[in-house]
This record gives structure tokens, C-alpha cells and sequence, in this order.
């Protein structure tokens, strides 16, 4: 095959390629690709064993799909079996090398490709499993879908460290006779692919440890999801009380049905509103107890005792004396050592309380430039 | 007590747990977060704090609650309620668990192409609203009234599930089921 001609063609049918690449994952017919060629083209195109064509159905070629791919990293497939056929190869080439070491300059380059291929795809495939894992893991819904594809990229995990190990011994084992053929190109690779394996070592462990948390949880969620949906359906049968102990479990949840309650005399307004507490918090900060001390009271030593005035008490002593009203009162001993405004005050009130009782006579007593009418008990109350 | 507490978020931190409403670590809200992480800081000594008013600060795996065994009455009730909204959730996604983010209107969508899932809905007592949408809305508020679910953006009504999750998660597993 001309590989000038084969550079034109694919550059001539760029567009039905990209086409054909982007679909690579379905079938696609002749009619789709009516505008980007013609059937003629088509013949052409196979037969540089670019396409196959299979009656009206138009495959990529492989070939040319893994070139892509590998190109553009955009396999999502995990290969690891291919790792052990590529140190089967590389052994043999060591083999051939013992034997016919004047070929060293063209098998040890061949060497190095095999060896950067291995790492590559070591590398390649551990991202690949993360990303796989973690979709897994984050997308499916089912959990028994979810728990079986866990489990198969555990077991490519698995497949992953035993091809990491045995690429690992192989490099042990084989890295003295490699490096005694003085080839610094490779000696650099050994010494690069000698760190990338502590790397990729350390890598698969978390890696290894997350799909085994994944399994677990996702049979625990499992359970639990199953649990909720029992109880629900015994809850709805009224059977929930009966065939669980529901009502044993329940004196211990402990979650608080109702809000506490801070007994306060403030208006449930104001101890909710937003202000409420920034300013009681300002207000208590700057708040200080008021503390007034007593002033000194002076007491007397002295006791001085009231004098209660009762009228009836002195109309009922008024009642059995034959003397008018002021007189009496002049000589009344409780009244003896008041004042005459005092005492006027009081006979003012006799007369104004009793005066159906008394009888009040035109003369007149005189006492201290007063003159005083003279008022006398009526007898006929006696 | 020997460590000096701060006052003001202490208070915060009552305020919060009083309402019957969990603290968690995962709060998207920073000032919870912080609140949280100060309570799990000084865990003891606001325990014996708490205690001088007789509340019990219970603290499990990233959330934080207060305890009561009162209204013994309401409590199943509220479990009933739980295994409803519970049920829901797990019909709309098994993926429902502590850290699981889901959308408002996600929901509203599954629910138009999933009758069983619209069934569910209706046939929740507690929850009101005359439409799906406030249907919905108001069985999120219940949950995230009670501090199990938090808004994380309100722009595009999107739900995170916090660590206080795992107080039912350990509830419901513990419930023996008679065969």
C-alpha cells in the first residue's frame, strides 16, 4: 500500500471519516453518508482498506479506529490480558538478543517501545478504572446492577495488580541483562518505569479500598431501602405495631417533639422578632446592676404614740352629761390639751352627726374671743 | 468548667438545637458549619452546661441534637410520618443518603413519567399544597424543618442530605421485623 496515497485518500475523505469515526459505535448506512460521497468513492475507500462495506451498511476500518483511538485516548475499554502477551514478546526478544547479539541496534528500540507501551497502558487503564468505578458507582440506579458491576471491576482490579506484579518482576529479573547492553535510552526508560511502578502501586491501593467501600455501602443502602419498604408496607396493613417492635424502639427516639421553652413575661413577638436578640445581647453587655444604698434614718428615741380621736366614743360620753356640748368638750381629758381649733373642729362635727340628738339653745358660751352656741343632749334619747 | 465558652455562640447554638433542629457538618451553610464545629470542639463541657437546665446535648457522627424523651405519644406518629417521607425519597432515588444532592424540579419530573412515584405523593397525609409543586415542597420543608435536608442553591432549589441522616439510618436499622 502506498502510504502517500493513503495520506490523500484520508485527507480527500476527511469529513466521511470524522463521520464515521464519531458513529463508530452503531451501524451506519449508505444513506446516511449520501452527502459526503459517492459510491464510487466508497469502492475506492475499500479498497485502501479504509472502510468495509456489507450491503448497504459502511464500517470504519479497525485498523483505522484503533489508530484513532489510541491516538486520542478516546478507547473507553480496559485492556489489561494484552499487558503479559507484551512481556511474552519482550522475553522473546531478549531471548534472540542473547543469542545474536550483533542485533542489539535493532531489537532493544523495538524493546523500548514494548516498555513504553506496557507503562503507558499501566497508566491509561488505572485512570480508565477510577473513571469507570466512580461512574458505576454514581450513576446506576439498580442496586443489583450496581453490586455485580462493582464486583467486575473489583475482579479487573485484581487483574490489574497481578498484571502490575508481573511486569514489576519482570523488570526485576531482567532490568541486568537489559541494562548490560549499555543502551542509555533504555537505562532512562528502566529508571522511569522503576518510579512509575512505586506510583502506580501506591495509586491502586485507595482505588482498591473505594470499590470496597462502594460494595459495602451500596449492600448496606441495599438493606436499608428494603427495610423502609417493609415497614411501610406493614405500616399501611396496620400490622406494623404487631409484627416488629416499633413501639419498644420508639422509647428511644430521643428527637425533641416540641421547641424548648424559656419562660419569660416579655410578648412572644418580641422575643421572636430578628432585633430581639442583637439588642438584649447589646443591652446586657453595657447593663450594670443598680445598687442604692439606704439613706440614715434618724429614729427617735423618744416614742411617740398617736392619739386616735373617736367621736362616737365621746358622744356617747356627751350622752350622760348634763352640760352643753362645748363645755364638755373643754373638759373632756382627751381633749384637754388641744388647741381650741381642735376642739371647735370636733364640736362642729358632733352637732353636724348628731344633731337629731342634740338640742340647740340660743345661748351662747364665750371661750377665748369664741362664742359658741350652747348645745345640750335631748333627754328623750336617754 | 475551665475553658472560658463564647457566649454568643453558645446562645446560637441553643437557639438552633431548641427548635427541635439538628447541627451538621455538612451543612451548606457556613454559619451551621462553624457552629457545629464549635460545639464539637467543646462537646463536654456544653453537654454539662446544657445539663444545668436539664437538656440533653446528644452529639453523633457529624450532627449534633437535643434529646428529650418527651411526648412519648407523638413519637410514633412522627415515625410513621418519617417511613412515608422516607419511601418517597427512595422511590424517587435508592441513591438517597447522607451527601446526595437532588433538585426541586428533578423531582417534579420524575414524578410526571412515574405514577407510582405520583401515587406516593398523593397519598401522603401530612404534607399539604394543592399542586405537585407545592406538594413537593412541602415534604422537603418537613425535613428540612427538622434539620435533615438544607437548600444548598436557592437560585436553582437544589437539596443537599446531611450527617443528621444517619440518626434515622441507625433508627430504622435497628428495628427488628418479626417473620
Amino acid at each position: 500500500m502506498n502510504i502517500e496515497k493513503l495520506f490523500q485518500n484520508l485527507n480527500r475523505h476527511r469529513e466521511l471519516i470524522f463521520y464515521l469515526f464519531e458513529h463508530r459505535d452503531r451501524v451506519i448506512y449508505s444513506v446516511e453518508i449520501e452527502e459526503y460521497c459517492s459510491d464510487s468513492t466508497l469502492d475506492i475507500l475499500e479498497s485502501f482498506e479504509l472502510i468495509e462495506l456489507s450491503d448497504d451498511k459502511i464500517f470504519l476500518d479497525l485498523r483505522v479506529v484503533n489508530f484513532l483511538e489510541e491516538y486520542i485516548d478516546g478507547d473507553d475499554t480496559i485492556e489489561i490480558s494484552g499487558i503479559f502477551e507484551k512481556i511474552d514478546g519482550i522475553k522473546h526478544k531478549l531471548e534472540i538478543l542473547q543469542e545474536h547479539k550483533t542485533k542489539h541496534q535493532e531489537i532493544i528500540p523495538k524493546i523500548r517501545r514494548e516498555l513504553k507501551k506496557i507503562d503507558a497502558t499501566l497508566f491509561g487503564n488505572l485512570d480508565k478504572l477510577r473513571v469507570h468505578i466512580d461512574r458505576v458507582y454514581k450513576s446506576i440506579d439498580t442496586f443489583s446492577l450496581k453490586l455485580k458491576e462493582l464486583e467486575y471491576y473489583k475482579s479487573r482490579l485484581k487483574e490489574y495488580e497481578n498484571a502490575l506484579n508481573g511486569f514489576d518482576t519482570f523488570i526485576r529479573l531482567h532490568s541486568p541483562m537489559m541494562k548490560s547492553y549499555y543502551n542509555s535510552e533504555l537505562n532512562i526508560l528502566l529508571e522511569s518505569i522503576y518510579k512509575n511502578k512505586i506510583l502506580l502501586s501506591k495509586s491502586l491501593i485507595p482505588l482498591t479500598q473505594d470499590v470496597i467501600e462502594y460494595i459495602n455501602q451500596a449492600q448496606k443502602q441495599n438493606i436499608f431501602i428494603e427495610k423502609i419498604i417493609n415497614l411501610k408496607e406493614l405500616k399501611d396493613s396496620y400490622e406494623l405495631k404487631n409484627r416488629s417492635d416499633i413501639v419498644q424502639k420508639a422509647e428511644s427516639f430521643d428527637l425533641m417533639q416540641e421547641s424548648v421553652r424559656i419562660g419569660s413575661k416579655l410578648h412572644r413577638e418580641i422575643l421572636h422578632s430578628e432585633s430581639f436578640y442583637p439588642t438584649l445581647h447589646k443591652i446586657s453587655n453595657k447593663a450594670k446592676l443598680k445598687s442604692h444604698k439606704a439613706d440614715k434614718i434618724e429614729f427617735c428615741e423618744k416614742t411617740k404614740v398617736q392619739e386616735f380621736l373617736s367621736v362616737a366614743e365621746i358622744h356617747l360620753a356627751f350622752s350622760s352629761s348634763k352640760s352643753s356640748l362645748i363645755e364638755f368638750l373643754l373638759d373632756y381629758n382627751k381633749l384637754k390639751q388641744k388647741d381650741i381649733s381642735e376642739v371647735s373642729t370636733i364640736y362642729c362635727k358632733m352637732v353636724l352627726m348628731y344633731e337629731d340628738e342634740y338640742k340647740i339653745s340660743p345661748n351662747l358660751f364665750k371661750y377665748k374671743e369664741q362664742k359658741f352656741a350652747k348645745v345640750y343632749y335631748d333627754n328623750r334619747f336617754r | 468548667m475551665t475553658i472560658d465558652l463564647d457566649k454568643q455562640k453558645v446562645s446560637k447554638i441553643f437557639y438552633h438545637l431548641k427548635e427541635g433542629k439538628f447541627l451538621s457538618q455538612n451543612s451548606p451553610s457556613k454559619i451551621e458549619k462553624n457552629l457545629f464545629e464549635y460545639l464539637y470542639r467543646h462537646r463536654e463541657i456544653l453537654s454539662e452546661y446544657f445539663s444545668y437546665i436539664s437538656i440533653e446535648l446528644s452529639v453523633g457522627n457529624g450532627y449534633a441534637y437535643f434529646s428529650s424523651y418527651d411526648n412519648k405519644e407523638k413519637k410514633l406518629e412522627q415515625i410513621y410520618e418519617l417511613i412515608d417521607y422516607l419511601n418517597f425519597f427512595y422511590n424517587y432515588s435508592p441513591m438517597f443518603d447522607v451527601g446526595f444532592h437532588f433538585l426541586l424540579s428533578d423531582i417534579e419530573e420524575k414524578i410526571k413519567d412515574n405514577m407510582t412515584l405520583d401515587l406516593k405523593l398523593k397519598k401522603i397525609k401530612t404534607i399539604s399544597g394543592d399542586t405537585r409543586r407545592s406538594k413537593i415542597l412541602s415534604l422537603i420543608n418537613k425535613l428540612e424543618r427538622r434539620g435533615f435536608i438544607a437548600i444548598d442553591d436557592e437560585y436553582l432549589q437544589s437539596y443537599i442530605v446531611l450527617n443528621s441522616y444517619e440518626y434515622l439510618l441507625a433508627f430504622f436499622n435497628a428495628i427488628e421485623i418479626k417473620e
